[in-house]
């Protein structure tokens, strides 16, 4: 595929990869290479130069102290000497010129074209194969005239050229080195991702989102992405079940109440044509319809706060005046059914909270106190700051909850009272769960059946 | 007093252009956003009612659009969406009341109602007569055929809604925010209670009831 089309190939993280690591590493090993290079070729250049640096001294020596006939002496004492040289004088003649038997691709007249070498400095006298042969310095004497002295540097030359040509030679495994080491490199990063693309593309095929990305520990970068794209599979499926559940749950529940809805039209449409009869029908339908509204709203709102769908809007608020705005909303339906409501809390109780939720969660847990309170009953609300906690207690002297309704209260629809004699619809305490459970809190009841029963509602500040 | 409707579901905009037409209402219906904001752009209305999803052109830039224009027609938005969010966008656009679907249009009438009457800007009485039943609101008195009622300030707070809006139905949403305050519905029988208490008060020792209750919608202030 990646054949087909070079862009593509180009596109290829792995392609890219590989290059760039390939050059990266011939680049390093050449800066390497050049380096030792420079600095062996230095050493022999210095270790080469040394020595006629050494021998013109001399010889400027015996010059300038014993005069010509002494220099001309040493220079034709050894026949075998391998050096060139030649003393200028101050007129332009030639004093000296002494060139090694054995320099017979020397030629005399490439010096005089190339110029002679300034004072101290070195100058390459080409050979026959017009390469570098020799290599002649001078040095200026104080009496006007110039003292040179040469050497042949073949072997110096070809020794380089030598370690030239295995460098060269060594480039080859060098770059082969470099393309598997990024072969190797590329597909050590890459084959994370690849599988995390394959558990995506099983995801994508398949719809099951069950499945997880195997995590590697070689590199804390993958580690940290496959995680972290593990863990939000997980927010996706607990979401989509989550989502999945309410659905099953409010068609399942709101099906009892359009049942009878359907059944109260139905009559009406086979009973005489009687206006009264009908308009009563109706006006059950809108009461009905209404109670499906509610409940539809309700099981929203708990199922949205039980698989963390609600939205939340908190805010640093005070729950001192909401708590005595609930009780005197409740005022006068405590003071028609008997029931005194007495509250006790601190003027101040900061909390961070979405304010309408928890308006809710008491009024619920007040409406509830009252409903199930008989005549002459009492309510006491209090409420207090306990470490980092908001507690707040809401007991009644009303009829109770035995010991096995004591976990079922909490169920959707769940309805203690089981003459239906009082109004609800038995999703009250659930909202009230899963309001506080989606702010992190927790609710607890305890009860004893005939003398009544304590709800605590602890809220994080 | 005209009313424009933008409401693309044909049911729903019907029921609502034939219930305002027979509560007195002239109604023009426009079945999407564009065909909304032409006529709101050419027409006067004393008020409108807009979807917020329509076709073509959504409501909330329709009202932003109608705002743009200068025009200060009071709206009421209809959404099927109940979060707090869109409540707040809405208003914050510039409508002045927001229902939920479904609503009852008996809702939808008394909210046109009070939004025409806010927009005229009159003046509020501050003695209320309503057959023999009447209110200084200054004085804080009731009284009905001249005897004295005593109310507590809630119940006073509700008789006054109820008498400033006679005959016309208000619903328990209604009550909860203009008697209690509360933009939230705490689904309870608070507002039930507080009625009846106050039909024991005005009602109870007449034989002419003046509170009446419309099952499933409201109550309504009348002399039957």
């Amino acid at each position: 595929m990646f054949l087909k089309n070079p862009r593509l190939l180009l596109k290829s993280s792995s392609f890219r990869l590989i290059t760039w690591y390939t050059v990266f590493f011939i680049l390093s090993s050449l800066v390497i290479n050049i380096y030792a290079y420079t600095v062996i070729s230095s050493f022999i250049y210095e270790q080469s130069r040394k020595e006629i640096e050494e021998d013109i001294a001399d010889l400027a020596k015996i010059y300038q102290e014993d005069g010509l006939e002494a220099l001309l002496e040493d220079v034709y004492e050894d026949e075998e000497d391998p050096f060139l040289v030649r003393l200028i004088g101050n007129q332009d003649n030639m004093l000296i010129s002494r060139i090694p038997k054995d320099w017979s691709s020397f030629k005399i007249e490439q010096l005089e074209k190339s110029g002679y070498p300034k004072n101290k400095e070195w100058k390459y006298i080409k050979g026959e194969e017009n390469e570098n042969e020799f290599e002649i310095t001078s040095l200026s004497m104080s009496d006007g005239s110039t003292l040179q002295l040469g050497h042949k540097i073949i072997e110096r030359e070809d020794l380089l050229r030598r370690i030239r040509k295995v460098y060269i030679i060594a480039i080859i495994p060098v770059i082969l080195f470099a393309y598997l080491g990024g072969v190797f490199v590329a597909d050590r990063a890459l084959n994370p991702i690849r599988q995390l693309i394959n558990t995506l593309k099983s995801i994508v095929a398949s719809g099951k989102i069950d499945v997880r990305a195997p995590v590697y520990q070689t590199d804390k970068l993958h580690e940290e992405l496959i995680s972290l794209f593990n863990s939000m599979l997980e927010k996706i499926e607990a979401l989509m079940n989550g989502m999945r559940n309410v659905l099953d749950n409010v068609a399942h529940d709101l099906r009892t109440p359009m049942t009878r809805l359907r059944g109260t039209a139905e009559m009406a449409l086979q009973s005489e044509q009687n206006t009264d009869v009908l308009r009563e029908a109706l006006s059950d339908c809108i009461e009905e319809s209404e109670r499906i509204l509610i409940m539809l709203n309700t099981l929203m709102d708990i199922s949205e706060a039980e698989t963390g769908a609600m939205k939340l809007e908190p805010e640093e608020m005070n729950v001192a005046p909401l708590i005595e705005d609930i009780v005197e909303l409740y005022g006068y339906t405590a003071e028609e059914k008997g029931v005194s409501v007495y509250s006790g809390f601190p003027k101040e109780l900061y909390l961070t909270a979405d304010r309408n939720w928890v308006r809710q969660v008491l009024a619920n847990l007040l409406d509830n106190a009252i409903k199930y309170t008989p005549t002459g009953g009492r309510i006491d609300i209090e409420a207090c700051r306990r470490e980092q906690e908001i507690v707040i207690t809401v007991k009644d002297t009303g009829v109770g909850i035995t010991h096995e309704e004591l976990d079922k209260i909490w169920e959707r629809l769940y309805r203690g009272d089981k003459s239906r004699s009082q109004r609800g619809l038995g999703l009250g305490l659930s909202l009230v769960n899963a309001i506080v459970g989606a702010h992190r809190g927790y609710v607890q009841v305890s009860s004893e059946p005939g003398a009544g029963s304590v709800f605590t509602v602890y809220l994080p500040v | 007093m005209r009313v424009l409707v933008v409401e693309d579901d044909k049911k729903i905009a019907s029921f609502i252009v034939k219930g305002l037409k027979q509560a007195g209402f002239a109604v023009d219906c426009a079945t999407n956003g564009e065909d909304g904001i032409h006529l709101a752009l050419h027409e006067s209305y004393d008020a409108a009612v807009i979807d917020i999803m329509l076709p073509k052109l959504d409501g909330l830039s329709l009202i932003e659009e109608l705002r743009r224009n200068k025009i200060n027609t009071p709206v009421i938005i209809l959404s099927a969406k109940r979060s707090v969010d869109d409540r707040v966008k809405g208003l914050q656009t510039g409508s002045d009341d927001y229902l939920t679907k479904p609503f009852s249009f008996s809702e939808l009438l008394a909210r046109v109602q009070a939004l025409i009457r806010r927009a005229s800007g009159a003046a509020e009485a501050t003695r209320l007569t309503f057959g023999d039943l009447s209110m200084d609101i200054l004085k804080r008195e009731a009284t009905r055929a001249d005897k004295k009622i005593n109310l507590q300030p809630r119940e006073f707070a509700l008789l006054e809604y109820l008498m400033r809006n006679p005959g016309r139905m208000v619903s328990k949403t209604i009550i909860m925010e203009h008697v209690y305050d509360y933009n939230f519905d705490p689904q309870t029988n608070v507002v039930d209670v507080l009625v009846c208490r106050l039909r024991n008060k005005v009602d109870r020792d007449f034989e002419k009831k003046m509170i009446h209750t419309i099952r499933g919608v409201g109550y309504v202030l009348k002399e039957s």
